[in-house]
C-alpha cells in the first residue's frame, strides 16, 4: 500500500519538478565564450584520441557479453576528489585536467585488459641492489623481483594503545572506537615507477596459443571438480598492428571456438561463459590479456543458484552481476583482521579465515608464462551482506608489494573531475558465502612491471606522522581518525604535455602514511596522506560519508 | 568524443548540449552564485554525461531536463562542499532548493516536498528513469553505498511520513 503511494507520490513530485524547470526563465543565463570553446574542443578535438585503440581488443569481447544485458561493475574504484590544501579550480585550466582526467579514467577502467607486451628486461642495473636513474616506460626496462634487494626500514614499532594516544593527544584528532591500523613492523621499501607496455605488433614471444595453454591451466586452478566446456571457451582475433596509432576503429574479426583456433600470432582474446549452456550455476570467466597482470572476472554462479533456490530475489541473479551490496542488506562493514563471525552457507566462519583462503586463492593462481608474480592481491576491507538467512562476504581488494599494501581505491566523488594525480591502479572484489569456496572473484592481481627502483631505508614513525597529519588539518574541528596504515600510494606520470601517457599508464609509487578521519562538521571522510620518506607533501581528499569499520 | 560510442551518439549529444546548457548554467550558478564555477560544474556534467551517455534521456523533454539538472545541481554542491569545506549539509540542503528569479513557485505533492531536493533527486533516477545503485553512483559521483542508503533514508521517511498522516 506504501509502496504505491511512495511511486505515485515521486511520479507527481517529479511531474510537477519539471513544470516548473520548463518554465524557468533562462534567458539571461549565457555561457561565456571560454566556456563555448572549451565545449567546442571537448565535442571535436578528441575525436582521435588513441585511448581507444588500446581498447579495441577488449571492446570485441565487451560487445558480445553486452549484448546478454548484464551489468558489470568496473574492475577499477576510482579514487575520490582530490584535494591539495588550496584547490580552487580555475574556470581556465579545469577543462584540460578534466579531460586528462577522463582519458585517465576511461585508461583505468580498461585496466587488466591492456595489451602488455612480453618484453623481457634489457637492461638492468649493474648495482645488484637496485635500479637507479631515470628511465621513462617508453624504455622497457623493467626489473626483475631477483634484482630488487635493499635494506629494511623500521615502520611500526608501536602498540595500538601508543597509537591511540599519539592521536588523542592532537588537539585536532581522535581515535575512534574502532581504529584499525596495518603497517608491518619492518619491511623493505621502495619508491618505483610501473607502468604498461603495449603491443600491438602481434609477433610477441607470448603467442596466441600460449595464452589459451595460460587459462587453460588457470581455469584448472580455480575450479578442480569443474570440467572446461569447450563449447563455452571462446576467441576473439584481430591481426597484429605495428603502428599503434593508426589502429582501424573496426579491424576484421574472427570468432570461434578455442578448440578450433590455429593461428600462430596476432592479437587474441578468450571468453569462458556458461550461460547458454548450463543452466544451475553457470560459470563465467574473463581473463586478464595476460592472466594474473590484474584483471580477472570470475562467477562460478553458485549465489545465483542459491538464490533462485531460495527466491530470494525477483529477479535470477546474472553470473555477471558484482554490485552485491545492491541486491542484498548490509550488515556492516570490517576490516580484515576482524575476529567476528557468522554463519555462512555450511558454516560459521570468522571473518578473518575467510580473508586468508580468498587470498591464498588469489595469490596461489598459476599466472601468465612469460610474467614474474611480483605483486599479492591483499583483502582491505569486508563488508557482511545478508543473503536471507544466512550471510556472505563481500571483499574489498588490492594489490600488495612485498609486505606493504597499496592505497586502496574508493567510490566517491570521482577524482576525474579535477586531476589524475593519484588515478592509479586497481582495486577488485571478492565474494565467498561458503567456508572453503570462493563464488566471485573481479580483480587478481599478481604482476605490475616495475621500473626505477629505489630503496628507502628510513620512514617517517608512525607518531611522527600523526603530528604531520594534525598539523596538516585544520584546529577549528576535531578529527575522528578510523584509521592509520602505510602504504604505497600511486600518481600518473603526465607526459610532456600534461596529459596522460595512455601508451604506458606511467605512474610514480611512493610510501606514504594515510590516515582515513571523519569531520562531523562537514560530514566528510578525509584521506589524508604524507610521504613516508620525509613526511613532506601533506594532501587530503575527501568523500561525503563516514568510513568507519564495525 | 572518445567518451560517445558513435556519430549518432556524438549528435545527439550536441543538440542536447545546445538544449540545456543555459538552464544548467542557471542551475549550478543558483547553487555557486559564481559565473566562472557554475561553467565548470556545467563542463564536468557534460562530460559525466557523455561518459555515462546510455543512462541518460535523450530526447529533448522536460524529464530529460530533469535529470541534466539533477546532474549538475550534484556536481555544483560538490564544488560548494569543496569551496566551503566548514560548511554544514545543511546549509547545502537549502541552497539547492528552488528560489526563482521570477514569481514561480514549485508546488510539489505534501509528503515529497517534505523531503530535501537531494533526495527527491536519487528517488527521481531510481523510480522514474529506472536507473540502478550502480548508475546513479556514476551518474551523481557518489558512492554505491551512499546511493543506497539515501534512498532507503528517503523512503523510510516517506512512510513515516504516512503513518503520521493516518494517525
Amino acid at each position: 500500500m506504501n509502496d504505491d503511494r511512495i511511486k505515485n507520490d515521486i511520479l507527481k513530485s517529479f511531474e510537477q519538478e519539471c513544470d516548473y524547470i520548463s518554465q524557468i526563465d533562462i534567458s539571461e543565463y549565457q555561457t561565456s565564450a571560454e566556456f563555448q570553446a572549451g565545449m567546442s574542443k571537448i565535442l571535436s578535438k578528441y575525436e582521435k584520441k588513441p585511448i581507444w585503440n588500446k581498447l579495441i581488443n577488449d571492446k570485441l569481447h565487451r560487445n558480445q557479453i553486452n549484448e546478454k544485458k548484464s551489468p558489470r561493475k568496473e574492475v577499477v574504484v576510482l579514487r575520490p576528489q582530490y584535494f591539495r590544501p588550496d584547490p580552487s579550480p580555475k574556470s581556465g585550466t579545469t577543462f584540460k585536467k578534466v579531460m586528462i582526467a577522463v582519458a585517465a579514467v576511461v585508461c583505468v577502467v580498461a585496466v587488466g585488459i591492456f595489451i602488455r607486451m612480453n618484453n623481457k628486461p634489457e637492461t638492468v642495473s649493474s648495482d645488484n641492489t637496485l635500479s637507479e636513474g631515470s628511465q621513462t616506460a617508453s624504455e622497457f626496462s623493467c626489473v626483475s623481483m631477483s634484482e630488487i634487494g635493499g635494506m629494511e626500514a623500521s615502520i611500526l614499532n608501536s602498540t595500538e594503545d601508543e597509537i591511540r594516544n599519539a592521536i588523542n593527544e592532537c588537539d585536532n584528532l581522535s581515535a575512534a572506537g574502532t581504529l584499525y591500523i596495518n603497517a608491518p613492523e619492518n619491511a623493505k621499501v621502495y619508491d618505483f615507477t610501473s607502468f604498461f607496455v603495449t603491443d600491438y605488433s602481434g609477433k610477441s614471444a607470448y603467442t596466441p596459443q600460449m595464452r589459451i595453454e595460460d587459462f587453460r591451466r588457470m581455469f584448472a586452478y580455480l575450479l578442480p571438480e569443474r570440467e572446461l566446456l569447450e563449447d563455452c571457451f571462446t576467441y576473439q582475433w584481430i591481426e597484429g598492428i605495428e603502428d599503434s596509432n593508426s589502429l582501424p576503429e573496426n579491424p576484421e574479426v574472427e570468432e570461434g571456438l578455442v578448440k578450433d583456433f590455429a593461428k600462430t600470432d596476432g592479437l587474441i582474446s578468450v571468453l569462458y561463459d556458461e550461460r547458454d549452456k548450463v543452466e544451475d550455476s553457470p560459470v563465467i570467466i574473463i581473463p586478464a590479456y595476460n592472466i594474473g597482470a590484474g584483471y580477472l572476472e570470475l562467477n562460478k554462479g553458485r549465489l545465483g543458484g542459491y538464490v533462485q533456490a531460495n527466491e530470494l530475489l525477483k529477479e535470477p541473479l546474472d553470473a555477471r552481476t558484482y554490485n552485491l551490496d545492491k541486491y542484498f542488506p548490509v550488515v556492516g562493514k570490517y576490516s580484515p583482521t576482524s575476529e567476528k563471525s557468522f554463519k555462512l552457507l555450511d558454516k560459521e566462519v570468522k571473518i578473518c579465515d575467510a580473508v586468508r583462503f580468498y587470498e591464498d586463492y588469489i595469490n596461489d593462481m598459476p599466472i601468465a608464462q612469460n610474467l614474474e608474480k611480483n605483486i599479492l592481491t591483499k583483502v582491505q576491507s569486508v563488508t557482511v551482506l545478508q543473503i536471507g538467512e544466512i550471510y556472505g562476504y563481500y571483499f574489498e581488494t588490492q594489490m600488495q608489494f612485498r609486505g606493504v599494501n597499496y592505497d586502496v581505491r574508493y567510490t566517491g566523488n570521482i577524482a576525474s573531475d579535477y586531476g589524475i594525480s593519484n588515478l592509479h591502479g586497481q582495486s577488485g572484489i571478492g565474494f565467498m558465502f561458503e567456508s572453503d569456496s570462493v563464488d566471485i572473484v573481479e580483480g587478481a592481481f599478481l604482476h605490475e612491471e616495475l621500473m626505477n627502483v629505489k630503496n628507502v631505508k628510513k620512514v617517517l614513525s608512525a607518531e611522527e606522522a600523526i603530528n604531520k597529519f594534525s598539523d596538516g588539518l585544520t584546529n577549528g574541528v576535531r578529527f575522528t581518525v578510523n584509521s592509520l596504515e602505510f602504504m604505497y600510494y600511486t600518481s600518473y606520470v603526465p607526459d610532456e604535455n600534461g596529459y596522460l601517457n595512455t601508451q604506458t599508464n606511467e605512474a610514480k609509487v611512493t610510501p606514504a602514511w594515510k590516515i582515513t578521519a571523519y569531520n562531523p562538521n562537514d560530514k566528510l571522510t578525509y584521506f589524508c596522506y604524507i610521504d613516508a620518506a620525509d613526511g613532506s607533501d601533506f594532501r587530503y581528499f575527501t568523500i561525503p560519508e563516514e568510513i568507519a569499520y564495525d | 568524443m572518445p567518451m560517445l560510442k558513435n556519430n549518432e551518439d556524438e549528435a545527439a549529444f550536441e543538440i542536447l548540449y545546445k538544449q540545456y546548457v543555459n538552464l544548467m548554467l542557471y542551475t549550478a550558478n543558483s547553487i555557486l552564485k559564481n559565473q566562472a564555477d557554475s561553467e565548470d560544474a556545467v563542463q564536468m556534467a557534460f562530460i559525466r554525461i557523455a561518459k555515462n551517455f546510455d543512462k541518460v534521456e535523450k530526447t529533448i523533454c522536460p524529464k530529460t531536463a530533469n535529470q541534466f539538472v539533477i546532474i549538475v545541481r550534484h556536481i555544483a554542491i560538490d564544488i560548494y562542499r569543496k569551496k566551503h569545506r566548514e560548511g554544514t549539509v545543511e546549509l547545502l540542503e537549502e541552497l539547492c532548493e528552488y528560489k526563482s528569479n521570477t514569481d514561480l513557485q514549485l508546488e510539489i505533492n505534501y509528503a515529497m516536498a517534505q523531503l530535501s531536493q537531494l533526495q527527491r533527486d536519487i528517488l527521481y533516477l531510481y523510480h522514474i528513469y529506472g536507473l540502478n545503485v550502480m548508475e546513479i553512483s556514476k551518474l551523481l559521483g557518489i558512492s554505491q553505498a551512499a546511493v543506497y542508503k539515501r534512498i532507503q533514508r528517503a523512503e523510510k521517511q516517506l512512510k513515516e511520513i504516512y503513518e503520521e498522516d493516518t494517525q
